[in-house]
């Protein structure tokens, strides 16, 4: 186990690592293991963030970088590269607003760029989402269809007019 | 120390399955977000306290049957934060964040769902042995409960939306949790990786990344997450399964008949050694745990059951001790401790075996 292993900060070299970040040093992802202290001094982000030659640098290093340009989310306030620094996502509007180059990275990442797995269902999801949910479900019928599966195209059919029933009235904003 | 974690036996998950032999444990999470909040990573302090109260509440409301209980882990003692980490009901993230968070668990711990760990909700379950289906099956049925109540983040394009880029469409994860001393010990982890390579999974020690494979106990689960359903992720993680454990009781069986003397006087030696040290560490302790463990399963050694077997390697870790202890300690005071945990239990076990 790792209770007797753990890493020291290599800014203060005193206090126990907590924060694992990647930070680019000319030009080259580099792991950085530093203390929530150093961390804080150093306003919590690594040196180069938004800066022109880092943007540049994260475009050779992740090319689809180019199709997402600098356009910062209005909810959130995170551009493509400072979603790249810290490979997390601020909010769901980012899947939007970064979507020409989240296809060429979620290949990258997945082999895929598109959804098949479940929709959800219930109560509490958005109008917006019933529209989609109902589109979704659409294709799945056109694929249990194509497969002969037609227990499963009547079970799907049954869904979507369930689904588009229950949005009439019942979807509060 | 938590009234729900005191006095009671480990989670069902430990006492066994189809395929325990090889599988310890079978593991299907799912990360959601609500819409309308940003993520945890862009969320200021208010935001976070606001989802933490709306889930939590969502939660409760939803009735689950056995009721769940819950937690604040911003408001509960490290000591307690690190037996769940233990016990795998929540990730070592979970206990090391200092967000307003929170841990809901089922009575036996076959259920818990994360509130602001790296996504606003992770909901996971738990089984024992071989039963991967099951937990799949376990946690969307809870995922459907929840989307009741709780409006969740999703897109057509992307599925469910997550916080990191590596969760986004299913948000499932699910994992094995394997047993591989044979495999280890006939130095054939190339196999294993080429197996876990070619179908796209990952392979971690037993507690999550970076760490090894302490007592030869890995976790084996899905990369992919978007562009794949829930069933082929589950499908997927099980063939490659198989494939291990075929693996790893093939190995089993040509150790025992190829090199049965050698591992006999192995086994005997570990066995006098564990019943004579005064002082040990958790990594020692977990790797001869882990020979006894196959020699157990292998029938080499009478003295052991299995289940009480891997109670003991659990009750080997460290926070874990202190629970025995019901007390703080440091790592000598905890490695004396161990000791005498281990010697106190394997004589147990044989007083009981003379009687019989």
């Amino acid at each position: 186990m790792s209770e007797e292993s753990e890493g020291v900060c290599q800014e203060c070299g005193r206090d126990k690592a907590k924060i694992h970040i990647t930070d680019f040093i000319d030009g080259k992802p580099v792991k950085k293991h530093i203390c929530q202290k150093c961390y804080d001094a150093e306003g919590g982000m690594p040196s180069l963030s938004s800066s022109d030659l880092f943007a540049k640098l994260v475009g050779i290093i992740a090319p689809e970088v180019k199709k997402a340009g600098r356009q910062k989310c209005s909810d959130c306030g995170i551009d493509y590269i400072e979603f790249r620094q810290s490979f997390k996502f601020g909010c769901a509007k980012d899947y939007v607003l970064f979507k020409d180059a989240l296809d060429e990275l979620f290949e990258d990442i997945h082999g895929a760029s598109h959804h098949t797995g479940r929709v959800p269902e219930g109560k509490a999801q958005s109008a917006t989402g019933t529209k989609q949910r109902v589109e979704m479900l659409n294709r799945e019928l056109a694929k249990a269809v194509e497969k002969e599966d037609f227990e499963r195209a009547a079970q799907l059919k049954r869904k979507i007019k369930q689904v588009e029933q229950s949005s009439v009235g019942s979807i509060k904003k | 120390m938590l009234e729900a974690l005191k006095n009671k036996k480990l989670g069902r998950w430990l006492q066994g399955g189809p395929q325990d032999d090889v599988v310890l444990s079978s593991r299907s999470r799912l990360a959601r977000n609500i819409a309308g909040y940003p993520f945890l990573t862009r969320a200021g302090k208010s935001q976070v306290a606001r989802i933490e109260e709306l889930v939590h509440k969502k939660i409760l409301d939803a009735g689950f049957k056995p009721p769940l209980q819950y937690y604040r882990l911003d408001r509960i003692d490290p000591f307690d934060l690190r037996l769940m980490v233990e016990r795998h009901l929540i990730a070592r993230n979970h206990a090391d964040s200092d967000l307003v968070r929170g841990i809901a668990f089922s009575e036996d711990e076959s259920l818990s769902i994360m509130v602001n760990e790296e996504d606003h909700l992770r909901m996971q379950t738990i089984y024992g042995g071989m039963q991967l289906a099951e937990a799949a099956d376990a946690v969307i049925k809870v995922d459907n409960i929840l989307a009741e109540h709780l409006p969740y983040a999703f897109s057509a394009d992307y599925g469910y939306l997550t916080a990191c880029p590596t969760n986004v469409g299913t948000g499932m994860r699910t994992s094995v949790m394997v047993h591989l001393p044979a495999i280890m010990m006939s130095r054939d982890m190339d196999k294993l990786t080429r197996i876990c390579e070619d179908m796209n999974l990952a392979l971690r020690g037993l507690y999550g990344e970076g760490t090894h494979g302490a007592a030869d106990i890995y976790q084996i689960s899905n990369n992919v997450t978007l562009g794949i359903t829930e069933q082929e992720i589950t499908g997927h993680v099980e063939t490659a399964t198989k494939l291990i454990v075929d693996l790893e009781r093939d190995i089993r069986d040509s150790l025992k008949t190829k090199h049965g003397k050698e591992l006999d006087k192995r086994l005997g030696k570990t066995l006098e050694l564990l019943h004579n040290i005064k002082s040990i560490s958790s990594e020692e302790a977990l790797n001869m745990l882990s020979l006894l463990r196959m020699g157990t399963r292998l029938g080499l050694i009478n003295e052991l059951t299995e289940s009480k077997m891997d109670e003991l390697l659990f009750m080997s870790l460290p926070a874990h001790l202190q629970t025995i202890a019901r007390r703080e300690a440091d790592s000598v005071k905890r490695n004396e401790m161990r000791a005498s945990y281990i010697r106190k239990n394997l004589k147990s076990l044989e007083n009981k075996n003379e009687e019989t």
